[in-house]
């Protein structure tokens, strides 16, 4: 009885959910995957930031550090590096580029490449902060003088 | 106090001042794992009372004792388990005395701290307590109307008892030298059953005056909330368990009470150390108008010198 009330249910449910996916604007397509330029698919052939390791002392110290980025793509188009949600630098029509920043990280930082104005990511990194004290020391979680 | 709190401030911002450096340990807000912290200070202070039958509380002595293992911590009454630190924020469980508690009952941990410390007897009060009888008739006239009122509230201020709080904390760091706690507590004991929830931001920064070696400052800025019944509890007033009833009851509801704080540190040799603790929380009118408060505030200040052992 279970099993049938269980099989019913999703076969009421299969071809609902099937077109809701395919007709959503949040649905997916097969179509889907790395964007086009005019037609032709886009290629990462290269996209590497140094270092990939931040040092600091204590989880939740800021950690700063210089990095510097490149990237090369297989067509010409307008792309853009981003640190998580935050937008670095954009190129025109380019292929290939590379920049350099001072960054102020606290915990590990995504960044990614993606097309002008679309949110596809293309290539990611991930800057990873190494703690020298985290086994020795604690953040002091109560205010020291609480006892006023 | 006010006034003098904004002075205060006004002219720690307005030196030209850094927050702490990320390649230093601050050695009071990073503690070692493990390890007892321990530190006495010893100068002069006070907290102003501001309930009734009760008088300034100068204070001479101000212990702190802490202690943070991997996941368990202990930090001056208050006992703690986080489950989970990340860079941004730490979850614990917690429990503690109900610190409001330490205004109207003198065995709260706080106060055992500050056991050193001294009342001073306000002289208008000083000795007329006892000449005053609780079952005597009053004919309400001026001077006894006013002896009886504070002898009744007093005696009922005196069987406030303390509850203990238990509940979460949620820490979030905004960098090294921001944080903003928020915790949410609920009466354990079954005194009063009441919940509260304190939410504070802390900022630290540091500043150079009178020598090379920097003052470290810490401004807090606060807001609690308690409940109907936490705040009936120790806020309010019934004289129920009096035969005489000269007052009328009195319960203020949930209520807010804001703070604003400010510490200055600055170490002189490697245990010993300068400080400066000044605190302002504001009693809005639901609570002044209790007839067991006698301020619109509570102010606390203290100077003087820490040595860490």
């Amino acid at each position: 009885m279970c099993f049938s009330l269980v099989s019913d249910f999703h076969k009421h449910i299969r071809l609902p959910f099937i077109l809701l996916l395919f007709f959503s604007p949040y649905g997916f397509s097969l179509e889907q995957g790395l964007p086009k330029v005019n037609s032709t698919k886009i290629i990462i052939e290269q996209f590497e930031i140094r270092p990939l390791i931040c040092i600091t002392q204590m989880l939740g110290n800021n950690c700063e550090l210089k990095i510097k980025l490149n990237w090369r793509s297989n067509i010409n188009s307008d792309f853009c590096v981003y640190q998580e949600t935050r937008l670095i630098k954009c190129w025109e029509n380019a292929r290939q580029g590379q920049h350099k920043e001072t960054l102020t990280l606290i915990k590990n930082t995504r960044f990614s490449l993606r097309l002008e104005g679309n949110q596809v990511i293309l290539a990611q990194q991930n800057i990873k902060i190494n703690y020298t004290h985290s086994d020795t020391h604690r953040r002091r979680l109560r205010s020291q003088w609480s006892i006023f | 106090m006010a006034k003098v709190l904004l002075l205060i401030i006004t002219f720690t911002f307005g030196i030209c001042y850094s927050v702490y450096a990320d390649n230093e340990v601050n050695d009071t807000e990073n503690l070692k794992i493990d390890q007892f912290n321990i530190s006495l200070s010893f100068g002069i202070g006070q907290r102003d009372q501001f309930v009734v039958g009760q008088d300034d509380l100068k204070l001479y002595l101000a212990p702190s004792i802490s202690y943070y293992g991997a996941h368990l911590f202990f930090d001056n009454g208050t006992l703690g388990y986080t489950f989970k630190e990340e860079a941004q924020w730490a979850f614990s469980v917690i429990t503690e005395l109900n610190p409001y508690a330490k205004y109207f009952n003198h065995n709260h941990i706080s106060n055992s701290f500050l056991e050193f410390s001294e009342a001073v007897p306000s002289p208008d009060y000083e000795g007329v307590l006892d000449s005053a009888s609780g079952d005597q008739v009053i004919t309400p006239s001026d001077n006894e109307y006013l002896i009886l009122t504070k002898k009744v509230t007093t005696e009922l201020m005196r069987k406030k008892r303390i509850s203990l709080d238990g509940g979460i904390q949620l820490n979030y760091f905004l960098g090294a030298n921001q944080r903003i706690d928020f915790s949410l507590l609920h009466d354990v004991s079954d005194l009063h059953n009441g919940y509260r929830f304190d939410l504070n931001w802390n900022m630290g920064f540091q500043f150079a005056l009178f020598g090379q070696q920097p003052w470290r400052a810490k401004l807090g800025l606060g807001l609690d909330y308690l409940d109907a019944n936490s705040a009936n509890y120790y806020f309010g007033f019934s004289d129920e368990n009096l035969e005489t009833s000269y007052i009328e009851p009195y319960y203020p509801g949930h209520i807010m009470i804001p703070a604003i704080t400010l510490n200055l540190n600055r170490k002189l040799t490697k245990h010993l150390s300068l400080m400066l603790y000044i605190k302002h929380q504001n009693l809005n009118a639901k609570i002044s108008k209790s007839p067991v408060i006698t301020s619109d505030q509570i102010n606390t200040s203290f100077i003087g010198l820490t040595y860490v052992f």
